[in-house]
């Protein structure tokens, strides 16, 4: 729940960059958001002209990158909404609020494994980074799976950030080995009580992702998506499924998460 | 000179016309980022039952043109728990506020009603779009008689103003607007959604798990202010205005068609500070047309 205040408002499009496949980045100017928002955290974002009805509701996006002055949100064009995000171009305006939601728990540990699938390699970025910068000493192991190599994207922003493996895996073997990301998973041996485990992607490599951390004793963080409408725990049309919810049976992304312990999902 | 916002709701008075339609304003502290909801005439807070409930199963919302398909199946704390944990922030905000109130009974919203009466809580709002459990679950919202009852019993339960919120899916709304005020409500408040429902033809299965839902959004506007219109010709309450309201124009075009207030809905999930938005650009309104009150805009629509 917000007490503070936030930003709403028009924000500058800096650069909209295809990336490859149906993926683009979207650089906007807005410190209010990019200095406040933390790893995790999503703003929501209109997806058409500000005066416009129609796509009616605003779309969430996690927080792909931010400095003092600008953010990134990584997306997928998967439909009108973001169809008409990949249209604009640099110096057009955009309509969002934000920095919305709770993000990763970046607690210390010796090891990180961050693991993205595909699109939801988006808020991660901004996470490994806060890892490498906070925890300079850690072990940052990076893990991407995509269906293709042109779904496999910011692979370079991840070697960038320097000390951290990344590997990568794609179900067609066009990139990086061949298989699923929890086939990856199964070659690495960290025979480490204190690693953290971060993931975001599809629902089942989530889970699958979940299953193999419980296993192994491994706390594990996950981000997840849903249709939202508001984004501030008003609508509660983001319900989901919590494994033992006491105050009823569901939990709403946009304000207990997007990123929850999978133990409260699965 | 300063325009006077203010109406007149009852023995109720409220700052300025504009109000949030409940469901899509959480208790009013969701939006404490967003907006002072002082400066709102009211806040109308999210439907309460006398149990807590959980909610209809996920997919609840889906996109349509220019609205949006919503079942969340009046998900809420429950009384004892908006007593205890919601209220204390909207009594203390300093801002107006209305309590929306749903029960499967005549006699549960007349013991909701009944709890509710405290000096803190400055009105009530009747949801009477909910399944009657013992008519089959039919809506209470298509029965005349039934609406009186009900509207009655509330108010004899409740000291301070109550209002009833109709639902649109029926076949004369004069009919039942009449029978909140025969009732004895203060006044009546419309439209709540209308029935819809989406199919996602590729699975061959409807979009919403609850199967149908409410529809919302400026895609509604147009039947919600014939209602409006229709409604205010038959009582002589305030009628309060809800249904794809997201600017001055739209709040104008309400007021003209009869209502003395109206509701921001669908729009403060788009942009949550809209609402005071409203506010502010309405004084301007006024002030620039030279209109001293903005109640003489009630109704004064020229046909």
């Amino acid at each position: 729940m917000l007490d503070s205040p936030c930003f709403s408002g028009q924000v500058r499009v800096e650069e909209n960059t295809f990336c490859s496949g149906n993926i683009f980045r979207m650089r906007m100017s807005c410190s209010e958001i990019s200095r406040k928002a933390d790893p995790g955290q999503f703003i929501m974002v209109k997806a058409a002209w500000q005066q416009s009805d129609d796509p009616f509701l605003p779309r969430p996006f996690s927080v792909h990158w931010a400095d003092s002055e600008s953010l990134e949100i990584l997306y997928k064009v998967v439909g009108r909404g973001t169809r008409f995000l990949s249209r604009l171009r640099s110096g057009d305006r955009l309509t969002v609020y934000g920095p919305l939601g709770r993000g990763f728990t970046v607690k210390p540990a010796g090891e990180y494994l961050v693991i993205g699938g595909g699109i939801g390699v988006a808020p991660l970025l901004f996470l490994a980074r806060s890892i490498r910068k906070n925890q300079p000493e850690s072990h940052l192991h990076i893990v991407i799976g995509a269906r293709c190599s042109d779904e496999i994207v910011a692979a370079d922003r991840f070697e960038s950030l320097g000390r951290s493996s990344v590997k990568l895996v794609t179900e067609d073997g066009s990139r990086g080995l061949k298989g699923l990301v929890t086939d990856l998973l199964s070659y690495f041996d960290f025979n480490n009580n204190n690693l953290l485990v971060y993931s975001c992607g599809p629902m089942p490599m989530l889970k699958a992702v979940s299953r193999w951390c419980r296993g192994k004793d491994w706390p594990c963080q996950v981000s997840i998506e849903t249709v939202m409408a508001c984004g501030i725990g008003a609508c509660l049309g983001c319900a989901v499924e919590g494994k033992d919810e006491l105050n009823g049976k569901y939990l709403h992304v946009c304000s207990d998460g997007p990123v929850f312990d999978s133990g409260r999902l699965w | 000179m300063e325009p006077d916002l203010s109406i007149k709701i009852g023995n109720w008075t409220l700052g300025n016309p504009i109000m949030t339609a409940s469901g899509t304003f959480g208790y009013g502290k969701e939006f404490a980022g967003f907006l002072e909801i002082r400066d709102l005439g009211a806040v109308v807070v999210k439907g309460v039952s006398y149990e807590s409930r959980s909610g209809n199963p996920p997919p609840r919302i889906v996109e349509t043109p220019c609205g949006l398909l919503n079942a969340i199946g009046l998900e809420n704390v429950g009384v004892e728990k908006f007593i205890e944990e919601k209220l204390p922030y909207l009594r203390d905000s300093g801002a107006q506020f209305v309590v929306n109130i749903l029960a499967d009974s005549l006699e549960g919203y007349a013991d909701l009603a009944g709890k509710l009466n405290r000096d803190d809580i400055p009105a009530l709002e009747v949801n009477v779009s909910c399944p009657n459990v013992k008519k089959g679950g039919l809506s209470f919202g298509s029965d005349p008689a039934l609406i009186r009852e009900i509207s009655s019993a509330v108010k004899e339960n409740f000291e301070k103003t109550v209002i009833v919120k109709l639902s649109p899916n029926v076949t004369d709304i004069r009919l039942l607007a009449r029978s909140v005020e025969e009732g004895g409500a203060d006044a009546v408040s419309l439209v709540n959604t209308l029935l819809g429902m989406a199919i996602d033809h590729r699975q061959r299965k409807p979009v919403l798990a609850n199967i149908v839902g409410g529809l919302s959004g400026p895609a509604i506007k147009p039947v919600a202010l014939r209602m409006v219109w229709e409604a205010a010709g038959e009582v002589r309450i305030p009628v309060i205005g809800i249904g794809g309201i997201r600017c001055l124009d739209d709040v104008l075009e309400f007021l003209l068609a009869g209502a003395s207030a109206v509701q921001i809905g669908t729009a403060n999930l788009v942009e949550p500070g809209i609402s005071a938005k409203i506010v502010h650009q309405l004084k301007d309104y006024c002030f620039e047309h030279q209109i001293a009150r903005v109640s003489d805009l009630t109704g004064a629509l020229l046909v």
